[in-house]
């Protein structure tokens, strides 16, 4: 392959009526480090003409500063950097290091030789733009940014622009649990459950966005880490076994499956012999850390039902008969009585 | 800099390079591309769609591949490789490997690290190498019908190939100058011919009998997205085991009618299979084959007459119990599932070996219905290559995101670790959806431990020496502690490639060990690096002899 690319027929979008609306966020905001005065001016202006609003600096170190918080910008930036030295590549360390890095692109402007321009790829600049360059070039190549990043605003029902929405899911990570990153109801149907897996992985699976993985490899990290949680949330809520042992985790305040839980829960649902039995005592646990005490004691009693005389049944039924006494003496224990063992 | 006037964008892309799909068979091997949202399967300069998997080396050193390969087979068995994927991966000293080397008449050496190698005309040639001569081939076939470069393929090998042979597949494509977009699964592949645009909502079981293995895959297919479920398979069970046992039947009437050495001309041997091979396929349309050819033995001045007639029953007595194999691989699949064999909505064939009437039938049986009968299983692999192909080339789009199918796929082998007293412990189970990852705490065995060195195993034997090596993760430098205090949070990964990595914690310090596997398919750089050398030679001899002249 030649190590220079054509040079590109320029879309027929791409003309002066490229308006602001077409890929700029609203309140988008775009970061301009430009030693030089005048060109920093210069290239305000020409952002403001974008629909973006302009905040200069004076240099790579100001802007890093700007990028601290609680400085940080608001979500749906573009960001405009300046020199392809050092400092803009530590500025480019800095932004990567970011773990919840919320921005459109970061553009690297210059005359570099190719190398100094693989080194801002691999630092994560999304795009390069040599001088010298117009509104246009600039319009389009972030147009070309911004699409490149449409995969992940199809995430949920979050508007583009996709980085943005796969950001804010990003920070959610590791704060919600597998049916809120699905976004469904506790009660979601292994049907409704498919299907909207199969949804999420239309968009979001890593092969969708291999054209990623070279140029932009942090952004394609970061779906293909999106993408393991959401196929581990529908690999557990898609087995009834383990959706159930994940619901009672759920209510003793887990948000993932955990293999050491699971087997105390197997233990413990283990009094039952019966799988409807094993399944009871799983809903009465469940039940019982969300303070339901009555009813997790009836769940008790139907697995029970199913083989009268078992011995460890007895005895599980006698702690909640137990616990419901003191229970209807002091309604205020059933909290504290929630964490322990019955 | 506010010039209106254009500057050359740096971040244009450059036209997507095309991905052609190659099925790589044990036996026969096929290439095809998706052009305009059509898929054409790839002819060469005569017209052939399939070319067998076979190289010869011949006494002027020029190297022969594919159908004219096949030609040399019974005139020079023992510099004629072939059936050489059923060697891949199985140590030389394995039974299979000694299996093997009895039935094939070229000759098969001990290389580095118990890696079977072959030897023809006193070269030794790696089993990636030969591949990459088939897979240089096709690449050549499909430069010539796109009249451009090729440099980007998805190949496919069975389900049920571990990660040392996907490896070995990823190198041999490398060999032959091809980046290796994806490494997919045979079954998958055809499920992915089959329910291409069509829309469906089903559960498909695709039986898949090669001339070298056996996999079945139980898949979903709603619209565009194919989901596995389970997969399962034996690589050593094939339309090749129905050869032999023909071959062993025409040996004996052979022996019968003229007694002769068998040991002093393994040549006979390569013949005979021809033959049987032959009459396999006509079985396949006649009741009854009668046949008569003459054979060379050393024994005899003139060549003998070889008479026997075979009955589709005399076959089914001797062949049946082979087919009855693969239903226990079967049971073992929906083993997993909810639902049993009969439930399926269709039964997809994948493979040369389902054409014979014996297995059709059994297969009926099992599944409780007539498997389709409308789908090309010499070709349907190829097809959903290259479909893949195109999904994993396109850049993305919305469009493209709801229209093109998506693959959803499994791990074929389970993945663990050795511990104590030789157990596999098993972390990542078979048939786990990929992207996957798992994470598991180690802890030292002894004070002052500084290095813990985990073992990475591909198999589902429990014994670990029964499984496959992967790889080895030492984690050096480790904190002066009393015993068990240094822990080590370890996680491993499997992407959608199928590729394993992982990566170590230090638990009490949050150190990160960022260690990764580095799976090299069993071969060290210093002999890839000799592949490399070695292969460049005889690809130019392959170009001057099969392409004539533009090497």
């Amino acid at each position: 392959m030649s190590a220079h690319p054509p040079a590109p027929t320029p879309a027929p979008l791409m003309t002066e009526s490229v308006g602001p609306a077409a890929w700029v966020a609203p309140g988008a905001v775009a970061l301009v480090a430009h030693p030089l005065e005048a060109q920093r001016a210069a290239l305000g202006q020409l952002l403001a003409t974008l629909g973006l609003t302009p905040a200069l600096a004076t240099g790579a170190a100001d802007a890093a500063a700007r990028l601290t918080p609680p400085a940080l910008p608001p979500l749906g930036s573009l960001w405009v950097l300046f020199d392809e030295g050092a400092p803009t590549l530590a500025l480019c360390e800095r932004l990567a290091a970011i773990p919840q890095r919320v921005f459109w692109g970061v553009v690297a402007l210059g005359q570099g030789a190719a190398e100094a321009r693989a080194a801002l790829m691999a630092a994560g600049v999304d795009a390069y733009l040599s001088y010298p360059f117009g509104r246009d070039d600039l319009a389009r190549l972030a147009l070309s940014v911004a699409q490149r990043r449409a995969p992940v605003s199809a995430f949920g029902a979050l508007p583009p622009p996709l980085g943005t929405a796969v950001d804010k899911a990003w920070m959610q990570l590791e704060r919600v649990d597998y049916y809120a990153l699905l976004e469904l109801p506790r009660d979601a149907s292994a049907e409704q459950l498919q299907q909207r897996f199969h949804q999420r992985s239309l968009v979001l699976h890593p092969d969708r966005h291999r054209a990623l993985k070279a140029p932009f490899p942090h952004v394609y990290d970061k779906l293909n880490e999106l993408y393991k949680r959401l196929l581990e949330a529908y690999r557990v809520l898609s087995d009834p076994e383990r959706r159930l042992m994940y619901d009672v985790a759920l209510a003793r305040g887990a948000r993932r499956w955990d293999e050491r839980v699971a087997l105390e829960l197997r233990e413990l649902s283990a009094r039952a012999t019966r799988p409807e039995g094993r399944r009871a005592l799983l809903e009465a646990e469940r039940l019982r850390r969300e303070g339901r005490w009555g009813q997790a004691r009836a769940a008790v009693r139907a697995a029970l039902a199913l083989e009268p005389g078992r011995a460890e049944l007895i005895e599980l039924d006698g702690c909640y008969e137990r616990v419901l006494r003191v229970i209807a003496r002091d309604p205020s224990c059933a909290a504290a009585a929630a964490v322990g063992a019955p | 800099m506010s010039t209106p006037q254009s500057a050359p964008l740096a971040q244009s892309p450059p036209p997507a390079p095309v991905v052609v799909g190659i099925d790589l068979g044990t036996t026969n091997s096929c290439v095809a591309v998706m052009i305009n949202g059509q898929v054409v399967v790839i002819p060469d300069e005569a017209g052939r769609r399939l070319q067998a998997s076979a190289v010869a080396f011949l006494e002027d050193g020029t190297v022969v591949i594919g159908e004219e390969a096949k030609r040399e087979l019974t005139r020079d068995p023992r510099n004629t490789v072939f059936s050489a994927k059923r060697f891949l991966g199985w140590p030389y000293d394995s039974d299979e490997a000694k299996r093997l080397r009895a039935q094939l008449p070229y000759r098969v050496v001990r290389g580095e690290d118990q890696n079977a190698m072959i030897e023809v005309r006193g070269e030794r040639y790696a089993l990636p190498e030969i591949s990459a001569l088939v897979l240089h081939r096709m690449r050549d076939i499909a430069e010539r019908y796109l009249g451009r470069e090729v440099t980007r393929a998805v190949i496919t090998v069975p389900a049920n190939f571990n990660d040392s042979q996907r490896q070995m597949t990823k190198l041999a494509g490398e060999l032959a100058g091809l980046e290796v977009v994806r490494i997919l699964n045979e079954p998958t592949a055809a499920a992915l011919a089959y329910g291409y645009g069509k829309g469906l909502d089903a559960s498909l079981a695709i039986y898949d009998l090669g001339g070298g293995t056996f996999d079945v895959t139980v898949l979903r297919a709603s619209g565009n997205i194919f989901e596995v479920l389970s997969t399962s398979g034996d690589t050593y069970l094939g339309g090749d085991d129905l050869d032999n046992r023909l071959t062993r039947v025409l040996l004996l009437y052979l022996q019968k009618q003229h007694p002769f050495n068998l040991d002093a001309q393994p040549e006979v041997r390569g013949f005979v299979k021809h033959i049987a091979e032959n009459m396999k396929k006509a079985l396949s349309t006649y009741e009854r084959v009668q046949l008569t050819e003459r054979v060379k033995l050393a024994e005899y001045p003139e060549p003998v007459e070889l008479s026997v007639a075979l009955s589709r029953d005399l076959f089914r007595a001797q062949c049946a119990d082979i087919v009855e194999r693969t239903f226990k691989i079967c049971d073992e699949a929906f083993s997993r599932l909810p639902f049993a064999p009969r439930d399926l909505s269709d039964v997809i064939l994948v493979g040369g070996s389902t054409r014979v009437p014996l297995v059709r039938e059994l297969v009926e049986r099992y599944f409780g219905r007539p498997p389709r009968a409308d789908i090309d299983p010499d070709e349907v692999v190829a097809v959903g290559a290259a479909i893949q192909g195109a999904m994993l080339s396109a850049p993305f789009s919305v469009e493209h995101t709801l229209s093109s199918p998506l693959l959803l796929d499994v791990t074929p082998a389970s993945l663990g670790v050795v511990t104590i007293q030789g157990i596999c412990e098993v972390l990542i189970p078979k048939n786990t959806p990929v992207p996957c990852e798992c994470r598991k705490v180690f802890a030292t065995t002894s004070d002052q431990q500084r290095e813990v060195t985990i073992q990475v195993l591909q198999g589902e034997s429990r014994a670990a020496a029964e499984n496959v090596k992967l790889g080895e993760l030492t984690l050096a430098g480790l904190r002066a502690a009393p015993r068990g205090a240094v822990q080590i949070e370890v996680t491993f990964e499997i992407d959608t490639d199928g590729l394993v990595s992982i990566r170590a914690r230090d638990l009490h310090t949050g150190v990160e060990q960022a260690s990764s596997v580095k799976v090299s398919a069993g071969y060290s750089e210093r002999e890839v690096r000799a592949m490399r050398g070695q292969l460049s030679s005889h690809v130019r001899a392959a170009d001057v002899s099969v392409v004539g002249g533009d090497a």
